[in-house]
């Protein structure tokens, strides 16, 4: 009984671990619409495409409150430099949709993608 | 990113991870160690630091690697045990550096032992005088077994025609203030009689004990106080 107790402890640590280091694989997909940061880049790229300036503001408001749910979920089984590199694409995407420029922002939106897809990697 | 907190998570993994593998690999004490030995707990110890502290990489990883080292090891110590030719492969085999009083310097050049390593491992045993060695066998740890020649060994009880006294291991009963149950009733006692023999010997609570040892054999019980 003992014996069992003792693997059972065991094989529980190992496997929160695994879960934890892993958290990114689950925990990185939103519940729900405001925490849905692929959904919310691909409705920028369409206002971009389209020159629709305001609602690429809105947009980007929503991404980057999707981006601040799920950062602290993922941020134990993800690397820092991916993270960051998001935080500053982000910063970046602001000034380009700010000062209305369509290719800056559209570069910079690619980058913030490739971005989100190597933190699942 | 919360950096503090991710260290701190990734490093509680790290050591229930790493406590728990260690573990798997069994008790060998540092100076049974082999050279291969060493370099692995190095290996390990820095794989399992990645996981703590890279904050450059995802852990996970960092954690097969530790994971896959250890699983390695595992199955090597078994392959070591099944096959002794694995084990004669990996961890090599004792070399005779003196034989009945004669120093070999083939097997000496052969493990590439010099004459002062092996006057200093001599010293290390506190043997001064070479020419009291009957044997002396390098072992795969790095370590020198010395057998003395026989007028040169301590004398015995038995060569003394000496009785001795009654040995046993002692159990601990008490420690740190608190009765261990299960010792007391493998000791074949039980609290009354403590309480009996902590009374004898002025003490009136167990919280006043830092260690209380019983030798069944010698029938002692050894009592420290705070």
């Amino acid at each position: 009984m003992q014996k069992l107790i003792y693997y059972s402890i065991v094989a529980v640590i190992l496997a929160l671990s695994i879960l934890v280091m892993n958290a990114d694989l689950f925990l990185s997909t939103g519940r729900t619409e405001s925490e849905n940061v692929p959904l919310h880049i691909s409705a920028l790229k369409t206002s971009l495409e389209h020159a629709q300036w305001e609602s690429a503001q809105q947009e980007y408001q929503a991404l980057t409150g999707a981006w601040q749910i799920i950062k602290p979920r993922i941020q134990f089984s993800v690397e820092k430099n991916q993270m960051d590199a998001i935080d500053a694409g982000l910063a970046r995407l602001a000034a380009y949709i700010r000062w209305r420029d369509r290719v800056g922002a559209a570069v910079e939106l690619s980058e913030i993608e490739a971005h989100w897809h190597d933190l699942r990697r | 990113m919360n950096e503090a907190l991710v260290v701190l998570v990734r490093s509680l993994i790290a050591f229930a991870s790493l406590l728990i593998f260690t573990r798997m690999l069994g008790k060998r004490q540092l100076s049974q160690l082999t050279f291969f030995d060493y370099v692995l707990g190095i290996t390990i110890g820095s794989i399992a630091a990645s996981v703590s502290t890279d904050l450059s990489s995802p852990a996970w990883p960092h954690w097969v690697g530790l994971f896959t080292w250890v699983a390695v090891v595992a199955i090597v110590q078994w392959c070591s045990i099944r096959w002794k030719i694995v084990d004669r492969f990996l961890s090599g085999e004792p070399v005779v550096m003196i034989m009945k009083g004669k120093i070999l310097e083939q097997n000496m050049k052969a493990v590439r032992y010099t004459i002062s390593e092996l006057l200093e491992h001599l010293r290390d045993k506190e043997v001064f005088d070479i020419s009291q060695v009957e044997f002396a066998v390098l072992e795969t740890s790095g370590t020198l077994s010395v057998l003395l020649k026989p007028e040169y060994q301590p004398p015995t009880l038995k060569d003394l025609n000496i009785t001795p006294p009654q040995g046993g291991i002692s159990t601990e009963l008490i420690y740190s203030g608190l009765v261990i149950e299960e010792n007391l009733k493998q000791a074949g006692v039980n609290h009354k009689w403590l309480m009996k023999q902590l009374k004898a010997q002025g003490i009136s609570n167990p919280d006043e004990v830092f260690l209380a040892t019983y030798n069944l054999q010698s029938g002692v019980l050894y009592v420290d106080k705070y």
